[in-house]
């Protein structure tokens, strides 16, 4: 009787499984939130109902052009909605979270938090 | 302190910690302690003393909003997150003391102690707020609860003191100074987070994880 494949084929080494669940988890990852400029975006939008762009520049210390691809970016993927209003000849640029923002926000991390421990508990 | 708890906080707290926009308030609480041994003046100078009162507080209130937001934008906090603190346990049970101290205060003691309840509780209630609020940096914690412990253990002894004026002058101290080391803490933290843009940002992934 004929023993099953599996036994008959070489275990791949322990470190060799973790490094290949591990590139698949951070494969599944967010690109859009997992971009540092971004991520740090969307961490301050997620603390307040709204902010300002001149708020954004400040916390976040993005150039106002990199600022501007950056949000153009995560609104292209609905995780945040950019207001424009005029106020004395000034163009006030606000922005603020959506729930699918907030919701990719928890997943992220979630998701980070599994990775950490994944790599400081290897099987 | 990471990046990203950094963000949070002064997100956050952007609004508490610009308390220093109503700074001719506890200076002129200060002035009190001279104000206190000046002879006495006419009515209409006192009038005019308090219109000089109403105007600087008003202009400097809004030279600092504007300036504040120039340099450092705003930020709109919603309802929900700005009472978080008010459902605290500890928070909703000083609340519920103080109602009770005030009826019994009101109604069965003298007249003249409801304002002193009233007025000591109602500082003692905010400034535990922001000591409670685990959002908040150690710092600024430690430093309310400082202030706090002076207020609470120099004052019982200023009460008589010139009047009273010495313990309006000690509030003053107290608050001016936690004003200011609050607009410190803004202004550090902001250049703390944006002193180089890129490694700042980064940091949001790689201390995280």
């Amino acid at each position: 009787m004929s023993k099953p494949l599996s036994i008959l084929l070489p275990k791949p080494p322990a470190a060799e499984i973790q490094g290949d669940s591990l590139v698949t988890m951070l494969a599944t990852l967010n690109r859009v939130v997992h971009e540092p400029a971004r991520l740090a975006i969307l961490t301050v939008l997620a603390s307040c109902e709204s902010a300002d762009f001149t708020f954004l520049e400040t916390s976040t210390g993005l150039t106002k052009g990199n600022l501007s691809v950056q949000l153009t970016r995560l609104e292209e993927a609905s995780l945040i909605c950019i207001k424009k209003a005029a106020k004395k000849n000034r163009t006030i640029t606000t922005a603020n979270i959506l729930a699918e923002g907030r919701y990719q926000l928890r997943q992220y991390w979630r998701q980070m938090e599994e990775i950490r421990d994944s790599t400081a508990h290897p099987q | 302190m990471l990046n990203t708890q950094r963000l949070e906080f002064v997100t956050r707290h952007f609004r508490d910690l610009q308390t220093i926009r109503f700074a001719p308030i506890p200076a002129t609480m200060i002035l009190t302690l001279v104000a206190h041994r000046m002879p006495p003046v006419s009515a209409s100078v006192a009038r005019g003393m308090l219109v000089v009162f109403a105007l600087s507080v008003a202009g400097f209130y809004w030279w600092s909003t504007v300036a504040i937001r120039r340099r450092y934008g705003s930020v709109q906090v919603s309802r929900e997150q700005a009472r978080r603190m008010q459902r605290h346990p500890l928070v909703t049970a000083l609340y519920m003391i103080q109602a009770a101290a005030l009826v019994w205060f009101g109604f069965f003691a003298r007249h003249t102690y409801f304002s002193d309840v009233y007025i000591s509780s109602t500082i003692l209630i905010v400034m535990l707020i922001t000591i409670l609020d685990s959002t908040n940096l150690a710092s600024r914690r430690i430093a309310w609860a400082i202030g706090l412990v002076i207020l609470f253990t120099a004052g019982p002894f200023l009460l008589d003191v010139d009047g009273g004026a010495a313990i309006f002058a000690l509030a003053g101290t107290v608050w001016l100074a936690l004003s200011i080391f609050d607009f410190l803490l803004l202004r550090r933290t902001f250049g703390e987070i944006s002193s180089s843009p890129p490694t700042a940002a980064a940091e949001v992934v790689v201390h995280h994880v």
